[in-house]
């Protein structure tokens, strides 16, 4: 069909000079092609023109340049372009829009080829315009310029073809790199323009094609120079701005989506790039505008999900700037996202929105986005500022009980959040802390939603968060709780706290709760010795319940009792830890009561937990600054809580406090050291398995019997008795038939320390101490055979000579004060050191053999090659001799005893003594004579005897019946 | 010889008749000989320029059928460096550009090179 006016063309005129219908390129003012016909007089329109030499343009023409531009061979793909240069050039109207980006998109992809006369040509045709004479760019916007527009619509398209390989996928980056490459000066203003296409390429192919690694790690090498990344930041920044003033809210979404996924996907360069703030501030405060729109004035959450999310991202690095200046736009954008906010929070507080789970799904997680964000831009607003009314509402919004659980969750977690920014030292939260006032019933009413809420681990975790920023608020909250009167609500704060502590373990094991604040932790073990039973049940539920994390119930208790140094000097030669600045005794006593009440009421899994768990890295930390660790040289890397505890019971036993600190500190101290002893003696007692226990005990022996012998130089009587009884404990109740056990007794009874311990306490003036050191020996005795060998008779020698000494001084004073009260000795102290004596003489002369036959002895002697029987049974006899020749001394110097009242002499039943004058071998027989004349020559009635008179005779007697031969020393007339 | 036996050539009777008897099974046939064009010879070129002065033109609208063909071949001879034979191929596309229109001449140009491209090597 010919156009209309063509009508009088002349058919058949020939036009085969093509150069005749080239269009001028040099009349830049026009856009009309101009046509010449030199062989006619009359110009044809460009109408004509297209008619005759361009038919079927769109459909022929097009394909044909299209298909000659793709010709395997460069003539012909030169050709092509000289022949567009000459006749089809951008500017000119002979083709449409779309036919010139068909063509110059076919033109780029031979960019790929390197061919430079191609390239050259291409250039020439598309931007040739652009170029002055000399080469140098002309300053042509996008926006003025069809060719420009051309070129970027066509590049458009490259990136809107859909990639089969990694070859045809990195294709269209490729040839946008070598076209910037090749024409740095239109970088600026192309990039901005296919920045979108080309980020939206990046996204489609991002994952999920095989391809998808490739074309990644070449999109990243593209763009990683700071100039690029600025111009893509500013083009979506001002595709966004555009989008929202076209108020079209879907492809905003899309658009947020983009910048959420380049920001998290290609710009890696967080660090490099400092500047980038100054780009996302307008994207982040435009986003922060269009909240409202986006959720169709809160209508439809979902669709404002994305954009939160986005705004907490970007957040996250505009908080690693160190200027933080708020400007206008932002400012504004933060208004118009509190108003959105304040209305979300309202429509929630009226129940607005539907409660079927799809729809509130949303809604929740947009509150909770929404609350964060809230929270977080309140850094660009003035710190000067008065008032919030988003907060007001906020705090309203948790007091609200009909509120949702999780609604009221998110509250208190921005509150929570306001804490943390003003923690890390953001002024501008101050003002609104001043507005939040009620923190301690918001932490109350956290509290009460354990157990309560579907989301426990939320809740934990804010009580965690709330236990790291506000430690005093909440323990407060929680002990109120615990502290209530009321034992039915009391109970029930402890299975809240009980419940609390279970899952804080399940859901964050590394988290200790109430470190810093332990004393609701300390509440709830001070009630294993509640009075109410109810009470003390539910702490030992909990007690039971938390075998598994003991770590935390100890944890703050020993931290606490490390923590609570003072100054100490230590002279780990002599063994003295003497404080020099008083420490709060008060802690160290709960701290071992509460460890005690534990041990007690959990024996066995405590005793496990000790002995089997590496001690925290943080408490190993405090262990470390703690001086007086070089006396006990216990802990070392991944021991045992069982060594931490044995050195702070040894080392709060060993502390004496200077007399400088003054008597109230020294009493309180030694009511320390007494709960040192007294859980040193649980742990011992309580170590499971028992055949452990020697091993335990191992550790302690040295430490002990040098603060042993310390009590003694420092005159501790109490001390005195305790650590031996803790030294008794060691010999009877941790004992095994192991070879451990006996070397434990070994080391004691070896120790040069012994002796020196042994007799200042059978010396001592004290007679419960005294006494305490007696019965020791008397409980001891057997052991002295098995494990003294040879010694035993040193050692007996020893320990009649000490209680002899003791029982003249006694007998000499005896009924009488000395310097106070503590120096009388009356009858009983004269019977316990004769009940001593009895012991010691009971023993070898009735027991001892059949101590050597005892079967468990034969054992021990396998096990640890001691003397055989028969050497031992030397040792023992020789010892018998050796009392047998000092019996007589036992008492010199007893006239306490003798002067009592003679008996009267009964039928022939005498007894006499040697004593009171010193006696020698030599003079022995004589010095016995010579009593028995003068003095002794009495008889005694056994109902008439003194009850010391008695005592000796229950010891002599039976060994006169028993040895005749030897009774020299003593006779029976 | 095929020619001349087709066009009645020295039979006045079937000259008479015209080309239209028998146009249409010329275009038939033509593709077997186009393809010689380009490898032949300069003497055989100038005859065979003779030849479609001589009969090709002659046709009518059958011409069409055969259009495509003859002009890619025209185009290959406008490479020629003879400028008899040059002539000879500018004298025919002039004449078929009178002939088929200026519209139909250019639109055949554009789809051989759509067809086969490789002709402007």
């Amino acid at each position: 069909m010919i156009p209309s006016g063509l009508e009088s063309f002349p058919i058949g005129k020939v036009y085969l000079n093509q150069d005749a219908y080239k269009v001028s390129n040099t009349e830049a003012d026009t856009n009309e092609p101009r046509v010449s016909n030199v062989d006619s007089e009359k110009s044809i329109t460009s109408d004509e023109l297209l008619y005759h030499f361009y038919p079927q343009k769109s459909s022929l023409v097009v394909n044909a340049l299209i298909q000659c531009l793709q010709d395997e061979y460069v003539f012909t793909q030169r050709c092509a372009f000289d022949f567009l240069s000459s006749h089809m050039p951008l500017k000119s109207d002979l083709l449409s829009f779309n036919e010139k980006v068909c063509l110059v998109e076919a033109g780029c992809c031979l960019l790929l080829k390197k061919n430079d006369s191609i390239i050259r040509r291409l250039y020439s045709w598309v931007i040739g315009h652009i170029k002055d004479k000399e080469g140098s760019d002309v300053f042509i916007s996008v926006k003025n310029d069809v060719a420009l527009q051309v070129f970027v619509k066509s590049m458009h398209n490259l990136f809107r073809g859909v990639p089969k390989d990694a070859k045809s996928a990195n294709a269209p980056l490729q040839i946008v790199k070598t076209i910037f490459e090749d024409n740095e000066g239109l970088t600026d203003r192309l990039l901005p323009e296919i920045a979108s296409v080309m980020v939206r390429y990046l996204e489609t192919y991002k994952s999920g094609y095989e391809f998808s690694e490739e074309l990644t790690s070449f999109g990243r090498k593209f763009l990683s120079s700071e100039k690029q990344l600025v111009l893509i930041w500013q083009a979506l920044g001002s595709e966004l701005s555009e989008l929202m003033v076209e108020e079209n809210y879907k492809k905003v979404l899309q658009t947020i989506n983009l910048i959420k996924f380049f920001l998290t996907s290609y710009d890696s360069t967080k660090e490099k790039f400092a500047s980038k703030s100054k780009y996302l501030k307008p994207i982040f405060a435009r986003i922060l505008m269009s909240m409202s729109s986006l959720s169709n004035n809160l209508v439809i959450m979902e669709n404002t999900i994305p954009a939160l999310r986005l705004i907490s991202e970007i957040l996250v690095i505009l908080e690693k700037e160190a200027q933080l200046e708020s400007f206008g736009l932002m400012a504004e954008g933060v208004k118009k996202f509190v108003t959105f906010y304040v209305q979300f929070l309202s429509l929630i507080m009226e129940g607005k929105y539907e409660k079927d789970e799809e729809s509130w799904k949303y809604v929740e997680e947009a509150f909770s986005l929404a609350t964060r964000n809230v929270v977080a831009i309140q850094v660009y607003v003035d710190s000067d500022r008065e008032g919030a009314d988003w907060l007001n509402r906020l705090v309203q919004c948790i007091e609200e009980p009909k509120m949702p659980g999780e609604v009221t969750l998110i509250c208190i977690e921005g509150i929570i959040s306001i804490y943390e920014k003003l923690a890390s030292g953001i002024s501008a939260y101050r003002c609104l802390q001043a507005c939040i006032q009620k923190e301690g019933e918001i932490i109350a009413k956290l509290w009460d939603m354990i157990g309560q809420s579907p989301n426990d681990r939320k809740v934990v975790e804010l009580i965690k968060r709330a236990d790291f920023i506000m430690p005093v608020v909440l323990s407060s909250c929680v002990i109120n709780k615990l502290l209530d009167d009321h034992p039915p609500r009391k109970v029930d704060a402890m299975n809240r706290f009980a419940l609390f502590w279970k899952l804080a373990a399940e859901y964050f094991p590394l988290f200790v709760p109430f470190v810093s604040e332990p004393l609701c932790l300390f509440h709830m073990i001070d009630f294993l010795n509640h009075d109410h039973p109810l009470v003390r049940h539910s702490s030992k539920s909990w007690l039971a319940e938390s075998t598994r994390h003991l770590d935390r119930i100890l944890d703050p208790i020993i931290s606490r009792l490390l923590k609570n140094s003072c100054e100490e000097t230590c002279n780990k030669e002599v063994g003295q830890l003497v404080y020099t600045s008083p420490y709060d005794t008060r802690i160290a006593i709960d701290a071992f009561k509460r460890l005690r009440s534990i041990l007690i009421n959990n024996k066995t899994d405590l005793t496990n937990f000790m002995m089997n768990t590496p001690v925290n890295q943080d408490l190993v930390e405090l262990y470390r600054k703690e001086k007086s660790r070089q006396m006990f040289d216990l802990l070392r890397e991944r021991d045992t809580y069982l060594q931490l505890l044995l050195f702070l019971s040894l080392k709060f036993i060993r502390g004496q406090a200077a007399e400088k600190l003054g008597p109230q500190f020294v009493t309180e101290n030694a009511a320390v050291n007494a709960c040192g002893c007294e859980f040193l003696e649980l742990i011992l007692t309580n170590v499971e398995p028992s055949e452990r226990a020697p091993e335990v005990a191992a550790w302690v022996i040295k430490p002990l019997l040098l603060g042993l012998q310390n009590t003694f130089v420092c005159k501790d009587s109490v001390m005195q008795v305790e650590i031996l009884k803790l030294v008794r404990h060691i010999q009877f109740k941790c004992a095994t038939q192991s070879r451990l056990y006996a070397e434990n007794c070994i080391a004691i009874f070896g120790d040069p320390l012994y002796m020196g311990i042994i007799q200042s306490g059978l010396e001592s003036d004290l007679s419960y101490v005294r006494s305490s050191y007696i019965s020791y020996v008397k409980a001891t005795l057997p052991l002295y055979t098995d494990f003294l060998g040879e010694n035993i008779e040193f050692m007996i020698n020893h320990i009649m000579k000490y209680l002899s000494n003791n029982l003249a001084k006694c007998s000499a004073v005896s009924g009488s004060k000395v310097e106070g009260e503590k120096c009388i000795a009356n009858e009983n102290d004269i019977l316990q050191i004769l009940g001593g004596v009895k012991a010691v003489i009971h023993h070898y002369f009735f027991e001892a053999d059949a101590e050597l036959e005892r079967e468990d002895r034969i054992a021990l002697q396998k096990l640890m090659n001691m003397p055989s029987g028969k050497k031992a049974r030397v040792c023992v006899d020789r010892t018998r001799m050796s009392i047998l020749e000092n019996i007589g001394g036992l008492f010199i110097n007893c006239q306490r005893i003798w002067k009592q009242p003679k008996p009267k002499v009964i039928k022939n039943f005498k007894l006499t003594h040697i004593g009171v004058l010193p006696f020698t071998n030599q003079n022995y027989s004589d010095t016995l004579d010579m009593y028995y004349k003068e003095q002794f020559s009495f008889a005694l009635i056994e109902k008439e005897f003194t009850s010391y008179q008695q005592g000796i005779i229950a010891i002599v007697l039976p060994i006169i019946q028993r040895h005749p031969g030897n009774s020299e020393a003593v006779t029976i007339a | 010889m095929i020619f001349q036996i087709h066009c009645g050539d020295g039979d006045p009777e079937q000259a008479k008749k015209g080309p239209k008897a028998w146009g249409s099974s010329l275009a038939f046939y033509s593709p077997g000989l186009f393809s010689f064009y380009q490898f032949a010879k300069l003497d055989v070129k100038l005859k065979f320029n003779d030849l479609i002065k001589k009969y090709y033109l002659r046709l009518g609208s059958e011409i069409l059928a055969c259009l495509n063909g003859l002009i890619g071949i025209l185009l290959l001879g406008l490479d020629d460096q003879n400028e008899e034979a040059l002539k000879g191929v500018e004298d025919i596309l002039q004449a078929l550009e009178r002939k088929v229109g200026t519209r139909m001449f250019y639109g055949t140009i554009w789809l051989v090179s759509i067809l086969s491209c490789n002709i402007f090597s």
